[in-house]
């Protein structure tokens, strides 16, 4: 379940769960690292195909009820999180960040800029060519979307995070206006040609969170305290 | 009277919306309870209230919006 564990972050691996779940297990998580019983913790995951809608989101970004009925996805409304309606599914990695933001101030700039730069650099290191953009958080390849960012705070830590299209199915898109906009999605399969093994990416996605958020350590303490699992 | 503002939220964040009061005016509340939700483009948390008190008034309703520094309420301390 652990990908690294490391005593100024975790990053564990929960594999393909339902989205009920994975919430439950954050605020288990969000508990013990307010309660500083744990380190800032990024949680991977994939979901069975979920439409989520946070507590300020507009239903009318719902573009096809019927049809997100009729293929049975998972429903979920009143989110505590920023953004508006998005899709889950298969082949979609999930990040959710379980950050004590004390330690950066309280600044959600920097908290949105480094969650935005350890994707990139995931990106770079599958040789996608991906930026942020001005006034539209997420991560970008030209004017697509390929990576979406939705955060909840409680007590000074975070909660949710993004969702990184890998090999998922874009067609799921239509059926909502993805955070409410009209754009269109892209995902690191479109853009390579190719499938990727999801498990090789979870490790890239570790080591770039990690040289992001744990800057305070030199390279050779790093390796002394990092365990990968 | 204690006065509860909109804290600094980063750079180029410059307003946020109210989301959702947990207290009604005239209710008690104690330090550390949330006071208010508060949303931007994509976050949302919570303010606590940073003292034991009766919550005296409510200067924004939901879904407006509010400036960084702004007064969101006024806290009588008890």
């Amino acid at each position: 379940m652990f990908i690294i564990r490391h005593s100024g972050l975790d990053i564990l691996d929960l594999g393909r769960v339902s989205f009920k779940q994975a919430f439950l297990f954050q605020l288990k998580i969000h508990n013990q690292v307010v309660s500083a019983d744990k380190p800032d913790t990024l949680i991977l995951c994939e979901h069975p195909p979920t439409i989520t809608l946070s507590r300020n989101s507009n239903v009318d970004n719902i573009i096809n009820y019927e049809l997100i009925k009729k293929r049975n996805f998972d429903f979920v409304i009143g989110l505590n999180r920023g953004g508006e309606v998005t899709y889950h599914g298969p082949g979609q990695l999930v990040g959710y960040l379980i950050f004590d933001l004390r330690k950066i101030h309280r600044d959600l700039s920097i908290f949105f800029d480094k969650i935005e730069s350890a994707l990139i650099g995931t990106l770079q290191a599958l040789e996608i060519n991906a930026s942020k953009k001005a006034k539209f958080r997420g991560v970008w390849v030209k004017d697509k979307k390929i990576a979406s960012i939705g955060i909840g705070i409680d007590r000074f830590v975070s909660m949710h995070g993004f969702a990184l299209n890998v090999n998922v199915e874009l067609e799921h898109f239509s059926l909502i206006r993805p955070c409410g906009l009209d754009i269109e999605m892209t995902s690191i399969e479109k853009e390579r040609g190719h499938r990727i093994p999801l498990l090789m990416l979870k490790r890239i996605i570790a080591e770039s969170f990690m040289k992001e958020f744990v800057l305070s350590l030199s390279k050779k303490d790093r390796r002394e305290n990092v365990c990968y699992v | 009277m204690y006065e509860v503002r909109l804290p600094p939220l980063g750079e180029g964040i410059e307003k946020a919306t109210i989301s959702y009061w947990y207290f009604e005016e005239g209710q008690k509340i104690n330090k550390d309870q949330d006071l208010v939700e508060i949303a931007t483009d994509k976050a949302v948390f919570n303010i606590p209230c940073p003292i034991n008190g009766v919550l005296v008034k409510r200067l924004f309703q939901e879904s407006e919006e509010v400036k960084v520094g702004e007064v969101l309420a006024i806290i009588e301390q008890q």
